[in-house]
């Protein structure tokens, strides 16, 4: 019976080899540098997603006055009228988690990788590293600017050993987290990489997260700082403004231009700019006031067959083709999504020389504010040199300058929350524009609280994790 | 030998079978459900901290098993907290045994139906004004964005606040709030008098009689009255310098102190004060005319964006108007809804302008819901149609028809049938009348205003060809014009793409010499089935 008993246990061999036959584990995985590489790439396919993309654009539109709904789903219409609930799927923040989540797996495996490859320099490594860095960092970025308050999540969930149920963490904890990834970032990056325009806009460079970086102070209140970041970019010489005949060709229709800095790029389609503006079943159009915004200067080369179409009532940024109103074709969407380009870096370094105490520089930011402003119009822009009016022409401008690139929300939210809201005004007038006849006091009540600025954390992840607290204006 | 082995078998046989006994029904005495939700009952019961005493209401009121049972109810709990301060408040009570005697019973039955909607409604439906649906009372609740903060600071009834909503069960809808409602129970002018922000209107309306006219629920007909009352609050008429009745009286009708006469000037504006129409705020039309209690007189609508002008003058230059202060205005009551106008609001006599009636939605019935499309009602249900001989007619809500809101009065087989119209301002007028016609089926009509025969009969089997469809001229000159392109159906399509919608020219020059609703009546000379959808009046120099 014994002698039996043992030749049964030890028969059991092969079956304790618990590994699976077809598919790759992690360890396996991280041998080489082409290995990394490959890791690399998926982080930054893992945000040329329309599940990705179109919260970005939606993040940064809805809630703001420049889109209005012709088709839109009863999510984007809440979100339109900033009326958000937990349920609504548009605040699933899963997208963006599962991109920090391959950038946490590249930075803890990366390391063992080199061991284990020779040709692997300590040069390359670091850039890998510092590319994933700048992809969290932007990614961290946009959610605190959303939700105010995130875990922060700086480990991979490769292994038992992590923390399922990570809290929130303070807002001023995931933008220090996201300034020193950045710093580290920007000194690791390369300015370029001596191949495509595409390849150089689509990987994060040196450039890329001083834009980012820049960006973060301003949000932050940082403005020493910003003008610093800002100015480095410009230094860099590798960026400038183009024609402003060429404004709508070189930026937006053919994209990658030498303005550019951070061009998302798509193997195949942009499926959110096809399924929003495609001018056969557009989901969203420009607001009605629309021509407003950009009265006073006729020759603006923004208007027209550029930023909308007035006849047809479309966004023409992303859905047309050239002036004379021909439109890309359902399968033509090859727009790439553009984070950051220098006309921005020269707005924000404005703001910042407009808002520090120590380096405020009027003078200076008028002039900032006029090269992006001359450059469309032609026109010297007509504005009194104070702080309050420059203010004002600011953010007039990047309202022309960067119409439905997701990021007027963000310019409404970071203008009106200085000062403990001194002007929140800037957000409660959205009511006016946003109602009818019948929803005034509804709408206005929607956007009267101040909590309501930032998106509630979708129900299933607080019902997942008993450590993630509900933001405040959202519990019920 | 073998009777041994057969005994072996057989006791082997019935421990086998002892086996096969043991095998009980583990999920006996279970009930299975379709969903693994649980009922507003269970919501409630498993969150006592919360609801136990609203529970105790419901199990005293037997509506425990109502809400239990398969449905899509809203209940408004109010929580434990508030109900104790309320029956504190109203009984002199610290629990809710001590509320037992009969009357005690019932009036907690008209709570808990106060507090229940038949149909479920989360907070996303919520708007400035009242829910499309009645309570089991069959009361309207309304709910209130003006003190901000959006969903969770709402005010419901403009009384109490909510405490948890959106809470779902699997038959409906939980919100839990922070007071009890008080069922309505005063009509319009007596919920002005508690209120007590309107005393000097309050006593205007006694003075003429109007408080008891404002206070009757139920008109003759069986139909709830819904009036709605726009009022100057004492503090809008200390702006104007009337601080007493007497202030008023001098201001309005200083000679005549005969107030309930119908022709004295003071009861005339009291008059000129209400309609029967149910409006909430909302529910102004954007331009229009609303007729007021007042006979042959109207107050004109007009929206903005932001703002409801009342009888603005119109002369083009310095133009001024009476508007609604919202914050003091969408008080519900047991027979309709008041509002404060800002500034004193006196007879106005609009200029002609262009009136559509559509003969549905135009009616205060349709838009209190007391008549449901598809329902067939006798004619008496209606206050503003007539028709003989008696039969029950029914409109139709289809949203495949291009038809204003959808809706047509359905009727046939009648000899006729007549409208009273919107109050008209004198002038002279074009007169339109539009029905789905183009069709063999049809009726044809004689029209007549206030008795008297106008216009060439109204022929509503005439097709495309037969009117010169869609060539404008020719159509002219036969009588008809297109139908409008910003009424659609459905799938997009307008009046004026249909033939069947274009609107027959009644009478092109219709002097209306007094201004009040005229009577408008359709005589049968074919009879068949008639949709008609509205008549219009377009003024013409």
């Amino acid at each position: 019976m014994v002698p039996m008993l043992l030749a049964v246990l030890s028969s059991c061999d092969d079956y304790l080899q618990l590994e699976p036959q077809d598919n790759l584990i992690q360890q396996e995985f991280w041998q080489n540098k082409e290995q990394v590489a490959s890791a690399v790439a998926g982080c930054y396919a893992s945000m040329n997603q329309s599940g990705f993309t179109d919260r970005i654009l939606k993040w940064g539109e809805l809630r703001a006055e420049m889109l209005v709904s012709l088709r839109a789903g009863g999510n984007e219409q809440n979100m339109m009228r900033n009326f958000i609930i937990p349920t609504n799927g548009l605040v699933n923040w899963a997208d963006f988690y599962e991109t920090i989540n391959y950038c946490n797996l590249v930075l803890e495996f990366a390391d063992a990788a080199k061991e284990k490859d020779l040709s692997f320099t300590n040069q390359e490594l670091a850039n890998y590293k510092a590319e994933v860095l700048t992809i969290r960092a932007l990614v961290y970025f946009i959610l605190v600017k959303n939700f105010k308050e995130v875990p922060l999540v700086l480990t991979a969930t490769s292994n038992s050993q992590v923390d399922f149920y990570p809290a929130k963490s303070t807002e001023d904890e995931v933008i220090a987290q996201i300034i020193s990834d950045l710093k580290i970032a920007v000194q690791d990056l390369n300015l370029g990489y001596s191949q495509s325009a595409a390849y150089d806009k689509g990987r994060m460079t040196k450039g890329a997260a001083l834009a980012i970086l820049a960006d973060v102070y301003l949000w932050n209140g940082q403005y020493n700082e910003c003008i610093v970041a800002t100015q480095d970019i410009i230094d860099s010489g590798r960026y400038s403004l183009v024609e402003g005949s060429d404004w709508f060709n070189e930026i937006f229709f053919e994209g990658n231009s030498v303005e550019g800095i951070f061009e998302l790029q798509f193997s195949d389609l942009n499926r959110t700019y096809q399924s929003s503006f495609y001018v056969g079943s557009p989901i969203y159009a420009p607001f009605p006031e629309i021509r407003q915004v950009y009265a006073g200067y006729p020759d603006d080369v923004r208007t027209n067959f550029a930023t909308f179409d007035l006849e047809q009532n479309t966004v023409f940024k992303f859905a047309g083709v050239d002036e004379t109103g021909v439109y890309r074709g359902q399968q033509e969407f090859f727009n790439t999504f553009i984070f950051y380009r220098y006309a921005e870096v020269l707005l924000m370094q404005a703001e910042a020389y407009l808002l520090s105490t120590e380096n405020k520089n009027l003078d200076r930011a008028a002039n900032l504010i006029e090269m992006v402003h001359q450059r469309s119009t032609g026109a010297p822009l007509e504005v009194p040199i104070d702080e309050v009016s420059l203010l004002n022409a600011l953010l007039l401008e990047r309202q022309k300058e960067f119409a439905f690139e997701a990021k007027r929300w963000y310019d409404l939210l970071r203008f009106a929350r200085r000062n403990n809201f001194q002007d929140q005004y800037l957000i409660t007038d959205l009511a006016d524009i946003k109602s009818s006849a019948d929803d005034y006091e509804l709408i206005l009540s929607f956007y009267s609280d101040k909590e309501s600025y930032f998106l509630p954390i979708f129900q299933n992840e607080v019902d997942l994790n008993p450590n993630l607290e509900q933001n405040p204006y959202y519990e019920n | 030998m073998e009777t041994k082995k057969l005994m072996t078998w057989i006791v082997g046989l019935c421990v086998f079978m002892l086996f096969l006994n043991a095998c009980n029904d583990d999920l006996e005495d279970t009930t299975f459900f379709t969903t693994d939700e649980m009922t507003i009952i269970g919501t409630l019961e498993s969150n006592p901290e919360k609801f136990s005493l609203y529970l105790e209401i419901l199990e005293k009121t037997e509506y425990y098993n109502a809400l239990k049972s398969y449905g899509n109810y809203t209940c408004f709990a109010p929580t434990n907290e508030a109900i104790l301060k309320y029956i504190q408040e109203n009984f002199n009570a610290n629990s809710i045994d001590e509320l037992s005697s009969e009357q005690d019973i019932e009036f907690l039955k008209v709570l808990v139906k106060f507090h229940t909607m038949p149909s479920g409604r989360l907070t996303s439906s919520f708007i400035e004004g009242r829910l499309p649906d009645t309570t089991y009372t069959g009361d309207y609740l309304t709910t209130s964005f003006l003190r901000g903060g959006g969903i969770s600071n709402v005010e419901i009834n403009r009384e109490v606040g909510l405490e948890q909503y959106d809470i779902r069960t699997n038959n409906g809808v939980i919100h839990a709030i922070n007071g009890v409602m008080s069922p309505f129970v005063d009509p319009v002018p007596a919920a002005m008098e508690k209120a007590g922000k309107h005393n000097i209107f309050v006593e205007a309306m006694k003075q003429t009689g109007y408080y008891e006219i404002f206070s009757v629920i139920f008109a003759d007909n069986g139909s709830k009255n819904n009036f709605t009352i726009l009022a100057e609050s004492d503090e809008v008429y200390a702006k104007e310098g009337i601080n007493s009745f007497e202030d008023l009286v001098a201001r309005i009708s200083p000679s005549d102190s005969d107030f309930t006469n119908p022709d004295n000037d003071l009861n005339r504006y009291v008059g000129y004060h209400a309609t029967k129409n149910f409006l909430y705020t909302a529910d102004f039309p954007e331009d229009a005319f609303i007729n007021t209690v007042l006979p042959r007189n109207a107050i004109k609508s007009f929206k903005t964006d932001k703002e409801l002008r009342l009888n603005e003058t119109e002369t083009g230059v310095d133009d001024t108007w009476t508007s609604i202060i919202t914050s003091e205005s969408n008080y519900p009551s047991k027979n309709g809804v008041y509002h404060t106008v800002d500034k004193l609001f006196t007879i106005f006599v609009p200029k002609p302008k262009h009136i559509i009636f559509d003969v549905i939605s135009d009616q205060p019935e349709y838009q209190s819901r007391l008549i449901r499309s598809h329902q067939k009602v006798p004619s008496t249900a209606w206050e503003f149609i007539r028709w003989f001989p008696e039969k029950d007619v029914r409109y139709l809500r289809q949203s495949k028809n291009s038809n204003i809101d959808h809706t047509v009065l359905d009727i046939a087989g009648v000899a006729w049938f007549e409208f009273d119209t919107p109050v008209i301002p004198k002038g002279k007028y074009e007169m339109l009348v539009m029905g789905n016609g183009g069709n063999g089926a049809r009726a044809i009509f004689q029209i007549y205003f206030d008795g008297e025969p106008i216009g060439s009969v109204y022929n509503m089997t005439l097709r495309a060809g037969d009117i010169g469809w869609p060539d404008e001229t020719l159509m002219d000159s036969r009588g008809w014009r297109l139908g409008y392109e910003e009424y659609v159906d459905n799938k997009g399509v307008s009046q004026a793409e249909k033939s069947g919608n274009s609107r027959f020219i009644v009478s092109r020059e219709l002097l209306i010499p007094e201004q009040k609703r005229h009577v408008v009546r359709f005589e049968t000379l074919k009879s068949g089935n008639s949709p008609i959808d509205f008549i219009e009046w377009i003024p013409v120099d």
